[in-house]
């Protein structure tokens, strides 16, 4: 008997204790806004995690060149109405002066025979004075960031960005979930989908909704 | 028996309610955390499968070379943990590649190979029973082939990701990167600064800047220092790439950059 009952104690407290890693590990399971898809594959950069409200998050995706994008964040309703912007963080490089050194160089009379030559008080008779210029530069690089969409300032009408990048780069998601019971943690999925433009090979390409 | 019940029922009552109870001690920070918004409760990074840069090259008309590939039979040379992790990369990289390039026989070579190591490191997700089953059953299928390992990959990612295993992720992703810029990179006869390829390679050097910045976030103690600065003196030169004007890259830098990827993949493999 008391076997038993430890036996069903150590294995309920052990599944109390994973319980929250598990819960985080189903959101991948879920399929929210399902509308949204669109013929996209979701599998590369996706990601899925277990919020409260209150929480803000950000997710670093890379896009390559020559592909279109289909970027969204959907989260279970119980959370309510989860603000999400997509950045651009933009990195530029500017290079300016960081000093200029003059320096006189000075050069002396040699004789026939390479030996310096010297005036009547005993100091070497100059031949040539050149100032010479140095500049050193330094290059300072600056990252800014540039929203490019924003849920809750959206002009397009469509509940997804869409986005075809001309060079490749990395781009953030930020979201944040409202206040609310901080017990009532649930699912915010960012669903980042992407097609590669003009290509004929692998028309089937994997889409999320299938098995 | 209703008894015990009644009394197991309480117990778990009461560590359910210690976990509670420490869950939101840890929500009240993230609501403290929330006026810094430079502070995120959560932050991910993600980068994108092999897969993606060998569909590129596939559609650029390339030829698959087996040559390229870590022999499948290497793989009980990887003892340690860390070891295991880097070529779980590499192999799930070779996968991917084969995949691409519609390579049933090696698909399947390479999907037992890195199932084999998934199995070491302890991933049950995205490398299980039912997907070999899959795989045996579509093997003439390379559609679907690519739809399962591909699956696979990304099951397998976010498995380790969701289990928060320290150092797992970094690695295996260090695996698959090198692996992946090694081939593209060979499978390049001659430098051109326009090739589509070539560029591809440049743009790899968001990805080690992602896989750098999952090192960071690591607990110093979990860390490989020896590793991490390979992979930075990787990045110096890929960060000479910024000041270029004209072209994305010059020859020197593609050379510079391809020559310490082979060294490290090198290292990774042996």
């Amino acid at each position: 008997m008391k076997k038993e009952l430890m036996l069903i104690t150590v294995c309920l407290f052990l599944a109390s204790c994973i319980f929250p890693t598990l819960a985080s590990a189903q959101c991948n399971k879920k399929k929210y806004c399902a509308e949204n898809f669109g013929d996209y594959d979701y599998n590369s950069q996706s990601s899925f995690a277990s919020l409260a409200p209150g929480d803000t998050s950000r997710a670093n995706v890379v896009l390559y060149a020559n592909q279109t994008y289909r970027i969204f964040v959907c989260a279970d309703p119980s959370l309510g109405d989860v603000k999400y912007q997509v950045i651009l963080p933009e990195r530029k490089t500017s290079r300016r002066i960081d000093q200029i050194k003059k320096d006189t160089v000075v050069t002396y009379k040699t004789d026939e025979y390479g030996e310096y030559m010297y005036d009547d008080l005993g100091n070497m008779v100059v031949q040539s004075k050149t100032v010479v210029v140095d500049t050193t530069w330094i290059t300072e690089r600056f990252t800014f960031e540039k929203v490019l969409y924003d849920n809750k300032n959206n002009k397009s009408g469509k509940p997804y960005f869409e986005y075809a990048p001309k060079k490749s780069g990395r781009l953030q998601v930020k979201i944040q979930v409202p206040g609310g019971d901080p017990e009532n943690q649930s699912c915010v999925n960012i669903y980042v989908g992407r097609k590669v433009i003009g290509s004929k090979n692998f028309q089937k390409q994997a889409r999320y909704n299938e098995n | 028996m209703k008894k015990l019940w009644f009394v197991a029922f309480l117990l778990i009552s009461f560590f359910y309610s210690c976990n509670t109870t420490e869950e939101n001690k840890e929500q009240q920070n993230n609501i403290i955390i929330e006026e810094d918004e430079t502070v995120p409760s959560l932050t991910t990074i993600k980068v994108p499968s092999p897969v993606e840069l060998y569909m590129f090259m596939y559609n650029a008309g390339l030829k698959f070379e087996k040559t390229l590939l870590n022999p499948a039979d290497r793989s009980s040379k990887y003892v340690t943990t860390y070891k295991k992790s880097l070529n779980f990369g590499i192999y799930a990289s070779d996968l991917a590649y084969c995949t691409v390039f519609k390579q049933n026989k090696e698909t399947f070579s390479y999907f037992s190979t890195t199932k084999k190591l998934a199995d070491d490191l302890g991933l049950t997700e995205g490398f299980d029973e039912a997907i070999v089953k899959r795989i045996d059953q579509n093997i003439s299928n390379s559609d679907s082939l690519y739809k399962i390992t591909n699956d696979s990959y990304s099951n397998a990612t976010s498995f380790i990701e969701q289990q928060g295993q320290g150092a797992l992720l970094p690695l295996m992703l260090t695996g698959a990167w090198i692996e992946s810029v090694n081939i593209a990179s060979k499978s390049i006869k001659t430098f051109s600064a326009d090739d589509e390829i070539v560029l591809l390679i440049a743009d790899q050097q968001f990805l080690l800047e992602s896989i750098l910045e999952m090192f960071e976030s690591i607990p110093e103690e979990d860390n490989f220092p020896e590793l991490v600065d390979k992979l930075k003196d990787i990045q110096q030169s890929f960060d000479k790439l910024y000041d270029n004007a004209d072209v994305r890259i010059t020859q020197k830098q593609y050379d510079e950059i391809v020559t310490k990827v082979k060294i490290l993949r090198a290292e990774i493999v042996g």
